[in-house]
C-alpha cells in the first residue's frame, strides 16, 4: 500500500468503519513507517470514536407525532385561507382606505386654500348689501340740484379765497 | 492488491446505494401522489439520522426532537417540490439543517429562551447526556462513556458549518458531494470542513484517543 492509497482509507474512515481486512492493511503499513503510527492511529481513533457516538433515543409515537404535525399544520393553512381575502378583496380593503385618505387631504387642501377668496367676497358681498340698503333710503328729490351743486365744486376755489380775505375786517 | 479487497466492497455499496436512492425516489414519487404508507416508511427510515443531527446540532433533546417532526411535516408538504432527479438524503438533510439554523438564529434574537443552554454551556459536564447502550460493560466502558461525553461536547464547539459537515459525514449514505450540497459549498471546501473540524477534535481529544481501543 503506498502513500496514496493509506490517505484514501484514511479518508474512508471518515465515511463508514473500515472492515477488519482493511484495519489489518492499515496496521501491517504502520509497522513498516512506526514514525508515523501515532498519527495513523489518532486519525483511526477518532473515525472509530465518531461511528460508535450512540444514537439519539426516539420517542415510540415518533411517527404519530409528526401526522398530528402534519394535520395541525393543514388546519392552520385552512384557518388563514379562509381568513386570507380573494384577490379582488384585498384589492378593494388595500386601495379604499388610500383613496379615502387622499380624497380628505385633498378636500381639506382645497378649502384651506379657498378660504381666503371666500371670505373677501363675503365683505364685498356684505358691502354691496349695505350700499344697497342705503341707495334705498335716499329721497330721488335730492338728485334734482345736482348739476348745480357740481358745478358749484368745479367753480375756481381762489375766487372763494379773495372773497373771504376781503370780508375779513 | 487494494482493487481486490476494495473491489467487491465497492460494488457492493454502490449497488446499496444505488437501490437506495432508488427506493427513496420511489418511496417520494408516492409520497407525492398522498401515499400515507410510502410517506411512513421514509420517517421511520430516517428518523434516527435526522434526529441524530438535530439533537447535535441543537444540544436539546425536546427540541431536537420536534425539529426532527417539523423536517418530516416540510417533507410531505413540500414533496410536489422534490425532484427525483436530486438525492433525497441531500434534500431531506437540507430541510432539517435550514431548520436547524432558523432555531439557532432565534435562540440568538431570544437569549432568554436558551437560557438553560447558556448555563449549562459555562459548566464542564456536557448539556445532554446521550445514553450509552455499552453501559452495562464494565469499568472500560465507563471511561468510554467518558469520552463519548468529550467528543459530543467538542462537536458542540465546533463552527456550525465544520460541525454540520461533520455530522453529514458520519451518515454513510451521505457523499462528500452531497454533504456540500447540503452546506452550498464546493466538494473541497465541504473536505476542507470536514478535515479542519476533526483536526480540532483531534486536538482536544488526543490524550483520550491514545488507546489504540478505537481502531476498528
Amino acid at each position: 500500500m503506498n502513500e496514496l492509497e493509506l490517505k484514501q482509507l484514511l479518508e474512508d474512515s471518515w465515511k463508514r468503519p473500515l472492515t477488519q481486512s482493511e484495519v489489518g492493511t492499515i496496521r501491517d503499513w504502520v509497522k513498516a513507517h512506526p514514525a508515523r503510527q501515532a498519527e495513523v492511529e489518532q486519525e483511526l481513533a477518532l473515525s472509530g470514536v465518531i461511528h460508535r457516538l450512540p444514537d439519539a433515543p426516539v420517542s415510540s409515537n415518533f411517527n404519530s407525532q409528526v401526522w398530528q404535525k402534519i394535520e395541525a399544520s393543514d388546519r392552520a393553512d385552512q384557518r388563514s385561507r379562509s381568513r386570507s381575502p380573494s384577490s379582488l378583496e384585498s384589492i378593494w380593503r388595500r386601495w379604499v382606505p388610500r383613496l379615502a385618505g387622499g380624497l380628505a387631504i385633498l378636500t381639506v387642501t382645497i378649502l384651506v386654500l379657498k378660504q381666503p377668496g371666500d371670505g373677501s367676497s363675503k365683505q364685498a358681498a356684505s358691502g354691496l348689501a349695505a350700499a344697497a340698503v342705503q341707495a334705498e333710503g335716499l329721497d330721488p328729490a335730492m338728485f334734482e340740484d345736482f348739476e348745480a351743486i357740481r358745478t358749484l365744486a368745479e367753480s375756481d376755489t381762489a375766487l372763494d379765497v379773495e372773497l373771504l380775505a376781503a370780508l375779513q375786517p | 492488491m487494494r482493487n481486490l479487497v476494495h473491489g467487491p466492497v465497492l460494488h457492493t455499496l454502490v449497488q446499496v446505494m444505488a437501490d437506495c436512492l432508488n427506493s427513496d425516489a420511489e418511496l417520494m414519487s408516492k409520497v407525492r401522489t398522498g401515499d400515507r404508507e410510502a410517506f411512513e416508511a421514509l420517517v421511520t427510515k430516517y428518523r434516527q439520522p435526522v434526529l441524530n443531527f438535530a439533537i447535535r446540532m441543537l444540544h436539546d433533546p425536546s427540541e431536537a426532537e420536534d425539529l426532527a417532526q417539523q423536517t418530516f411535516v416540510q417533507v410531505w408538504k413540500s414533496a410536489a417540490r422534490y425532484q427525483t432527479a436530486a438525492k433525497f438524503t441531500t434534500w431531506l438533510f437540507s430541510i432539517a439543517r435550514n431548520l436547524c439554523l432558523n432555531e439557532i438564529r432565534r435562540r440568538s434574537r431570544h437569549p432568554a429562551d436558551s437560557l438553560d443552554a447558556s448555563e449549562q454551556d459555562s459548566e464542564d459536564a456536557p448539556r445532554f447526556q446521550l445514553p450509552d447502550p455499552r453501559a452495562e460493560e464494565g469499568s472500560v466502558t465507563t471511561s468510554r462513556s467518558e469520552l463519548f461525553d468529550l467528543v459530543e461536547q467538542a462537536i458542540r464547539e465546533l463552527p456550525e458549518n465544520q460541525r454540520t459537515a461533520l455530522l453529514l459525514c458520519r451518515e454513510e449514505e451521505m457523499s462528500y458531494e452531497e454533504i456540500a450540497s447540503v452546506i452550498g459549498t464546493s466538494l473541497s471546501a465541504a473536505k476542507s470542513l470536514i478535515f479542519r473540524g476533526r483536526e480540532t477534535l483531534k486536538a482536544r481529544l488526543k490524550p483520550y484517543l491514545k488507546t489504540g481501543d478505537w481502531m476498528v
